[in-house]
């Protein structure tokens, strides 16, 4: 009796209706449901077809300049390419990061993509040139393509840096994390560079539970392997991570240990006194303190796994793997990447002491103070079809439309 | 008057009761009223026991709220003659009904209960003392007053001092005197709602 009368109550939103958890019911594709929407500093996707079988994106914006950018691309001969890119002190590394490391495989702008914004033509194509020249050789996907591709954008960032070293010095300071992830037939590999992460959630047995599974290795210098593997790499520098904020940073400055860009961390010639003050180091640095080598690792992909969640730090600094995948497990599929920055929102406005529907009229910039940009792309893995081995729909093409 | 029948309308024990805890409580509440930007760390301790804290992820001990019917009573309240007392009973007990049959993977994205300690519309922050020694005062303020250039600015400061990431609320360290210049100059140009009234 209550029910509709609390339902009055809790008045606004509303937006995900309180379907039935689908769990193990719905062993079908979802309903569908394609729907595409902007909501101030939020951006969302709620599901589209794609070759791996459904995807679920959403951005949510916290800085005056979007520094979050994503990329997803399915088509032969490829399959699902998912880019997560985090960027910082700027938002050019990430969009050259999206821009050059996917690949439009077939080389013409496909006329049915669903790109919502075109990205202007770049030049500097090399990532997905190599991309496209490794997956139509004979072994296919590899992870050793997948790094090649990585130290080729960043070599190409860093051509870029040094074109516009004299015009813009600021671009040194520049950086992005990238989270990959490749679904080709039955096998992901998924790199990751930085602090973004990806978790697969497997249904556990016949229980109707879900289990969380991290896939890649963060590197962050919060993490006590990754300060040791910095003070193991770098013996003759004392400083090398120091706590700052409360956080552990390396040398102070920067959380992440590997990322593309950042340059003026891994080139003397760059870390002048060009660039802002608090980035400048006192001493001279003779090797790389930064690198952008990725974690990579591959699987096979198994029935009971369900979907995989590809996001930023700012969703993971809020919700625990495990709460995000129970929350894509007990809901509908369709707005599942909205879900979740739902749910990451709530929490931290309940950690600054106000309500989720006030945080929502805090300008951007204003909103760093209580949360970072949030990046979320769900991918529902469909094995029959990938098991099948049948190509599905027509080619897909994502791009975030917040402030490109 | 309560066991009568009035135009088809009993009124009930229930009412009796309903008026008790509004008398009582509109006693204890006229000493605190409702100042914006009154400091009230003091309050808060007084009332701990009486907060609903959000189970969002750390679950609140039920045992306390469901037989205590001041419980519920949010701390900075609106004046009291205007807001009808039905209501926020009514309110209160959708909020138990909804505690009662909230289960863990629902309280993600539960509407928002959270932090009954600071109203609608309003954000805790924390204000540190100019020296070291001095001790943070909690307030209370409008959201819109973050986009204010002026916050913006005690922001900036804050965020060299503690950085994004700090736990707890909103912390500005700076002097309380300037934030609350700053709150009123917010007040002020912010379309003047609520200017103060002696001026």
């Amino acid at each position: 009796m209550l029910g509709p009368l609390l339902r009055l109550l809790s008045g606004c939103g509303g937006v995900w209706p309180t379907s039935p958890a689908p769990g193990a019911a719905s062993s079908s594709s979802s309903s569908g449901e394609d729907s595409e929407g902007r909501d101030g500093l939020l951006w969302w996707r709620d599901l589209a077809r794609c070759h791996a079988g459904d995807v679920s994106v959403a951005v949510a914006q916290a800085n005056q300049v979007l520094e979050d950018q994503c990329c997803l691309e399915s088509a032969p001969p490829l399959g699902t390419v998912i880019g997560v890119f985090d960027g910082h002190g700027g938002p050019e590394a990430a969009r050259f990061a999206c821009d050059n490391l996917f690949p439009n495989l077939r080389g013409n702008p496909n006329p049915n993509a669903t790109h919502l914004r075109c990205p202007p033509p770049k030049t500097d194509r090399r990532m997905f040139d190599l991309l496209a020249e490794v997956s139509s050789g004979p072994q296919g996907v590899t992870a050793n393509a997948i790094r090649e591709a990585f130290l080729a954008t960043e070599e190409g960032f860093l051509a870029l840096v040094s074109r516009l070293w004299e015009a813009r010095p600021d671009i040194a300071t520049a950086g992005t994390c990238c989270l990959v992830g490749v679904v080709h037939n039955r096998t992901l590999f998924v790199a990751n560079l930085g602090d973004s992460r990806a978790v697969l959630g497997k249904k556990v047995g016949r229980t109707g539970q879900i289990a969380a599974e991290q896939l890649c290795s963060e590197h962050n210098a919060n993490q006590e392997a990754v300060r040791q593997e910095l003070v193991a790499q770098h013996p003759d520098d004392p400083q090398i991570v120091a706590l700052k904020h409360g956080v552990w940073r390396v040398r102070g400055l920067i959380q992440v240990s590997r990322s593309i860009g950042d340059v003026y961390l891994k080139h003397a010639k760059y870390n002048t006194e060009r660039i802002k003050p608090k980035f400048r180091l006192s001493e001279p640095f003779t090797k790389p303190i930064l690198s952008a080598d990725p974690s990579i690792i591959s699987r096979t992909l198994q029935p009971n796994d369900s979907f995989i969640i590809f996001a930023s730090d700012g969703l993971w600094e809020h919700l625990s793997n495990q709460d995000a995948v129970e929350i894509v497990h007990s809901h509908q599929r369709a707005g599942s990447a909205r879900r979740l920055i739902k749910a990451a929102l709530q929490e931290a406005a309940r950690k600054r002491e106000m309500r989720y529907s006030d945080l929502t009229k805090i300008d951007k910039k204003v909103r760093r103070h209580f949360h970072d940009d949030i990046t979320v792309i769900v991918l529902f893995i469909n094995y029959d079809l990938l098991a099948k081995g049948a190509a599905r729909g027509q080619p897909l093409s994502i791009r975030c439309a917040l402030d490109y | 008057m309560l066991t009568r029948r009035h135009g088809g309308f009993r009124l009930g024990r229930k009412l009796l009761s309903v008026w008790r805890w509004a008398l009582c409580h509109r006693r204890r509440g006229a000493r605190r009223g409702y100042l914006r930007l009154q400091p009230c760390h003091e309050a808060g301790r007084r009332s701990d026991d009486s907060i609903i804290r959000s189970p969002l992820l750390s679950p609140a001990p039920p045992s306390k709220h469901h037989h205590h019917h001041q419980g519920f009573m949010v701390q900075a309240d609106r004046d009291a003659s205007s807001s009808p007392r039905m209501l926020t009973w009514g309110r209160s007990l959708a909020r138990r009904m909804r505690l009662l049959r909230r289960n863990r993977k629902d309280r993600l994205l539960a509407e928002d209960t959270a932090e009954a300690t600071t109203p609608k519309g309003q954000v805790a922050v924390y204000v540190g003392g100019a020296e070291p020694g001095g001790e943070s005062m909690r307030y209370v303020v409008p959201v819109v007053y973050f986009n204010h250039p002026l916050f913006g600015e005690l922001l900036r400061e804050a965020e060299e001092e503690f950085g994004f990431e700090h736990p707890g609320g909103i912390t500005i360290p700076c002097a309380a005197s300037r934030f609350e210049r700053a709150a009123a100059v917010a007040a002020a140009g912010g379309g003047g709602k609520k200017v103060p009234g002696w001026w």
